[in-house]
């Protein structure tokens, strides 16, 4: 892993490697996934088969990140301890020394707080809302959907678990099946590498692939590593947004340049769609550069313009300190 | 009694999980690092440590936004039912590959060559905190259009190796390809991207 090429993503700024981190930032929300889990407890999937909901038993589902739990291992030794310490008090009681108040208060208070433990968490996320009561509709639901069981098997399963077969070649095609129903999970889907009646993979027998294969000088199983030629230092275009994020970006560490892109994008943009934020960006950057008037006098006329802006607090927490 | 069902369902089903010592557990903690010797990995958890990375990686792939869910709840639906055999080696090539398929058949259908798309809905006036989100969406967008240009298998590539991190080895997987194949597919993407990029530099 360590020899797979750079990814571009770590390569010098700019506009690809924004589109990039916009890529990766491309999730779905959590009210997106519970309405998937929710489609799918429709079509078949058991309730206790999806993550569970807040209040019901189990761990805490939060989509992403996994719950944190004891371990068994982890509770039997925080038991071990709560019974150590209850036996050194004991022991200490029953020579007659007056043992410390302290060591009772693990037998009262690590005992309750442990068993709890076993139970459903107190915590809740605000997740999965709709989660329980459909849940308790599954089976009933299941009268109505098709069943999973009932889907013809084909055998094909993916056999991807050998790197060396993949660069040796030896991967067989994988199944090209017909086209199924839209909403019927479709068995084409199941990467298949391993039936031998199943026509060839399209691109694996192409001559395109073919010479992509034979143009690549790479040895297997070492790692290919990709030329290193640098992003290409273009400058990304001066639109309205590229302007005002580089303006926002110098506004703390370099006011001038901030108030100069701005006004240069009032210039180049002067009915852009973020009037707003410039102006405010124009006025943030007099403040900082002390020219408190410049500033003010910018601020009431930002004010009559935009009466209704959602900067105008912001504006008034920073002016109003002069 | 459905409920009681369920919920008797739910208690063999966590007995059966705390049985696990530590070292055995799955290590589903992080998506990167998935461990993938797990024989036991339950629907559950891969869904909850895998849904957000698998709805990406379809929207990279080529499914709209408006389809996305429809695509990924198709995947599930296949992963749940192959689970079973799943030998628990390479989840993450298992599961792209799925996805692949998915985006696939997405891509070839009907009404996805046939219908006209109105990319996205007309923007209205934007409030200044949306910069941000504005200024992804378009780069998002710039990429999406880089990428619709490119061949199915190089687009493949380029998504799962730039934006869904996987290694090339498990591109290679995911693909059912050589490992030489997804380098060339993933350079050719890269050329091809990069060149999309300069060419709207120079513009």
């Amino acid at each position: 892993m360590s020899q797979d090429p750079k990814r571009l993503i770590h390569h010098e700024p700019s506009a690809l490697v924004d589109a990039l981190q916009a890529g990766r930032r491309n999730v779905p929300t959590d009210a997106q996934l519970e309405l998937l889990a929710q489609r799918l407890l429709r079509h078949g999937i058991p309730a206790h088969e999806l993550p569970r909901a807040p209040n019901t038993p189990g761990p805490r589902p939060t989509f992403g990140a996994s719950p944190r739990r004891l371990s068994p291992l982890a509770k039997l030794g925080l038991a071990s301890i709560g019974l150590g310490v209850i036996a050194v008090g004991t022991l200490l009681r029953a020579h007659g020394e007056s043992a410390p108040s302290s060591a009772d208060v693990p037998l009262s208070s690590a005992a309750p707080q442990f068993l709890p433990a076993a139970q459903p968490p107190a915590t809740s996320s605000p997740a999965l809302p709709q989660v329980e009561s459909r849940r308790n509709e599954a089976p009933r639901n299941q009268a109505v959907r098709p069943t999973p069981t009932a889907e013809p098997d084909d055998g094909a399963r993916p056999r991807l678990d050998s790197p060396a077969t993949a660069e040796a070649g030896v991967s067989e095609p994988a199944a090209e099946t017909t086209r199924s129903k839209a909403v019927a999970p479709s068995a084409a889907l199941v990467p298949s590498v391993k039936s031998p009646v199943q026509s060839p993979r399209p691109h694996a027998a192409s001559p395109a692939n073919a010479s992509s294969n034979s143009a690549s000088a790479v040895a297997p199983g070492a790692a290919p590593e990709l030329d290193s030629e640098a992003l290409p230092k273009a400058i990304p275009p001066d639109t309205e947004i590229s302007l005002l994020k580089k303006a926002r970006n110098a506004l703390s560490a370099d006011p001038l340049t901030a108030y100069g892109i701005a006004e240069r994008c009032a210039r180049e943009f002067p009915n852009g769609t973020f009037a707003q934020e410039r102006d405010f960006i124009t006025i943030s950057a007099l403040h900082r550069l002390g020219r408190a008037h410049e500033a003010k006098s910018r601020a009431a006329s930002f004010r009559s313009h935009y009466p209704r802006s959602a900067y105008l607090p912001q504006l008034e927490r920073m002016l109003g300190h002069e | 009694m459905p409920f009681l069902a369920s919920l008797l369902s739910n208690l063999r089903s966590r007995a059966g999980s705390d049985q696990k010592t530590p070292s055995e557990a799955p290590s589903l903690e992080v998506h990167a690092g998935l461990a993938t010797q797990a024989s036991d990995l339950s629907f559950a958890e891969i869904f909850r440590t895998q849904a957000r990375y698998l709805w990406r990686a379809l929207l990279g792939l080529g499914v709209r936004s408006a389809d996305v869910d429809d695509v990924c709840q198709e995947v599930f639906l296949v992963v749940h039912r192959r689970l079973p055999e799943f030998d628990g080696r390479a989840l993450r090539s298992w599961l792209y590959a799925i996805c692949l398929r998915a985006a696939s058949e997405y891509r070839r259908s009907a009404r996805v060559r046939h219908e006209l798309v109105v990319a996205e809905l007309p923007e209205g006036s934007f409030a200044g905190s949306q910069l941000e989100t504005v200024a992804a969406r378009e780069a998002w967008q710039h990429l999406l259009g880089a990428l619709e240009t490119l061949d199915e298998e190089k687009r493949a590539a380029f998504v799962l190796y730039e934006i869904e991190e996987l290694s090339l080895r498990e591109v290679a997987e995911a693909m059912s390809c050589p490992l030489q194949t997804a380098y060339s597919r993933l350079q050719a993407a890269r050329t091809h991207v990069r060149a999309h990029f300069d060419s709207r530099s120079g513009a």
